[in-house]
């Protein structure tokens, strides 16, 4: 078994509004930045309600987090399933067999079976609206499982580098041709100094028109960025490698599009102007000193404008169009169910220190540091309801985890009161919307982020090991934070004994 | 494939700040936690480089997982055409 590429989740979500029409259906969203298409499901049962909450999951912003997709689609089947044959969700039991633990080594840890009863399965169905969108950034994920797995960001290329790396090969030479002209044999283990010689001699580029870098940790790879620049005219075309001169095993020369790409979570309308909200000083302190805005140097890098990608985009317009009471995005791995605010320390006293008044602008520090002290309005109420509601979560993973309930503690945290505080992240956009003069539903918005896996990596990281039970616990943790989420909210909206009131005027 | 380690790093908050865009480290944000005393840990994956500029900036680095491991992981879960890079 292995991750599912993008291509796959979307046969899968296809396969899903055919098994279960009319109550799971697909909707369509903006294609990605290079042309794969991306949908949403809206799960909705036939029951007739003056009220049903709408609900919001996502899933893949992040490339190199492979789990959440694959959890969030799997969880949906099970759900479906169930509901139509009226029976509970029933998970089987499983054997977790190389479960980290300090100091090194590894332990093994059984699961019992996770049972969600079948009322619960008719309620999260019928008296929620849900739409889940499994894989916002599916050129990151083919991108993450085919050519760098730690990759995070989206696939939009500003700088238009290519990888070239001979692949397998140990020894030999292979060939680039660029608009038909094709360069001189380069030996399969060439510096940036060959490289850049051989294609420079090109008459479609000529001297001076090609950057070469060889920025990869370990030289052996024999992997290179090369650019085009001066009077090469954009676009560029990829290379295109002839590898028959190379020797070795299953040797091959690959040319790939390395993109820059922009972090989805950093690039939505909430103090996206970094450099604004904080101070510049605040601003390069809470993220790094001189690499503020470079796409290539920055792992977070927020994108030319705040919105500017169609994966972005594509999530805020749901948020929109359906008007979403509730939202939920899966990653990995911190250990932590993540609340409001991400981008500053949070106080329940002073409204007037919010994000929208422009006389705290370029003075914020981050982590409420300046003086005087600025932190960002969250209403205790509200506070309290979103601790509920994270609450119910936690409450619901350590359920799940049976009998190993120690290995899946999440705290309940806001998102920026640790280490790494930042802007434009979706949670907190979501989260703003309800603050804003132009809020029109008037109605309170609920916003989590769900950092599923252990925080030391004892869960596999960011790639959960498929074959050894590391993935279904990650899963587990995954599904139990599902239904914990979904059926406080229907308690929310059924007006039951936990009740803080569903979403209301301000 | 480049080798990477999945290491927990412990230091100051200002050096783990400073980490963020360093080439060869790849922290899942999230996972840092106040240990108390200024000190702080974050989790993520580093080359043998990057651990070096780490220990080098004052910081302890634990290996959680080693690159076999770590490279092993990634094939199973990538199936027939693992990352190159």
């Amino acid at each position: 078994m292995a991750y599912r590429t993008a291509k796959e989740i979307e046969a899968e979500m296809a396969d899903l509004e055919n098994q279960f029409r009319p109550v799971c259906v697909r909707f369509s969203l903006m294609d990605s930045v290079e042309g794969r298409p991306i949908h949403g499901l809206r799960i909705k049962g036939p029951v007739p309600l003056d009220y049903r909450p709408n609900v919001l999951i996502t899933a893949g912003v992040h490339a190199r987090e492979w789990a959440p997709p694959d959890a969030l689609l799997s969880f949906i089947r099970e759900l479906l399933v169930a509901y139509t044959a009226k029976a509970p969700i029933v998970e089987p039991a499983f054997t977790y067999s190389d479960r980290g633990i300090p100091g090194g080594g590894t332990t093994t840890l059984n699961y019992f079976q996770y049972i969600v009863k079948a009322n619960d399965v008719q309620n999260m169905v019928n008296n929620v609206v849900t739409y889940a969108i499994p894989m916002v950034n599916p050129d990151g994920r083919d991108f993450s499982l085919g050519v760098e797995a730690w990759w995070r960001k989206n696939r939009k290329s500003f700088n238009h580098w290519q990888l070239v790396k001979a692949l397998g090969a140990t020894g030999g030479t292979y060939t680039l041709t660029f608009r038909g002209a094709t360069t001189t044999p380069i030996a399969f283990n060439a510096d940036a100094t060959e490289i850049t010689q051989a294609l420079e001699l090109l008459t479609t580029v000529g001297p001076g028109n090609v950057v070469v870098d060889q920025p990869f940790p370990h030289p052996r790879d024999h992997a290179t960025l090369v650019r085009f620049t001066g009077t090469v005219a954009a676009p560029y075309p990829l290379m295109i490698p002839d590898s028959s001169g190379l020797t070795g095993g299953a040797h091959r020369t690959v040319v790939v599009d390395w993109g820059d790409g922009v972090d989805i979570n950093r690039n939505y309308k909430i103090a996206w102007q970094k450099e604004v909200y904080y101070s510049i000083a605040g601003a390069q302190s809470v993220y790094s000193s001189a690499t503020l805005d470079d796409p290539e140097a920055v792992q977070d890098y927020r994108g030319p404008d705040a919105l500017s990608e169609v994966e972005t985009v594509n999530v805020a317009d749901t948020m929109a169009i359906e008007g979403v009471d509730y939202y939920l995005d899966l990653h990995l791995f911190a250990g932590k169910i993540l609340l409001p605010w991400a981008l500053e320390d949070k106080q329940g006293t002073v409204s007037t220190q919010w994000f929208g008044n422009q006389t705290w602008d370029r003075r914020r520090a981050g982590g409420g540091r300046q003086d005087p002290p600025y932190k960002e309005w969250f209403p205790v109420n509200l506070w309290a309801q979103h601790n509920g509601l994270g609450t119910a979560m936690q409450t619901e993973i350590a359920a799940a985890a049976a009998p190993n309930a120690a290995e899946s503690s999440y705290a309940v945290v806001e998102a920026g009161a640790g280490l790494y505080q930042c802007t434009g992240t979706g949670n907190d956009y979501d989260f703003s919307l309800q603050f804003l003069p132009d809020n029109r539903e008037g109605t309170e918005k609920f916003a989590m982020t769900f950092e599923a896996g252990d925080p030391d990596g004892f869960d596999g990281g960011f790639f959960p090991h498929m074959n050894t039970g590391q993935y279904e616990k990650v899963a587990r943790d995954i599904h139990g934070g599902i239904v914990g989420f979904l059926l406080q909210i229907v308690a929310w909206a059924a007006g039951g004994p936990l009740q803080p009131p569903p979403p209301q005027k301000h | 494939m480049t080798l990477y380690m999945l290491v927990a790093i412990k230091g100051k908050r200002d050096v783990l700040r400073g980490l963020r865009d360093v080439g060869g480290l790849h922290l899942s944000f999230h996972s840092d936690r106040d240990l108390g005393g200024g000190l702080w840990s974050v989790t993520g994956y580093a080359t043998e480089e990057a651990v070096r500029h780490a220990v080098r900036l004052g910081c302890a680095v634990t290996v959680v997982m080693d690159d076999d491991r770590v490279a092993d992981a990634i094939r199973s879960g990538s199936g027939s055409n693992p990352p190159i890079i």
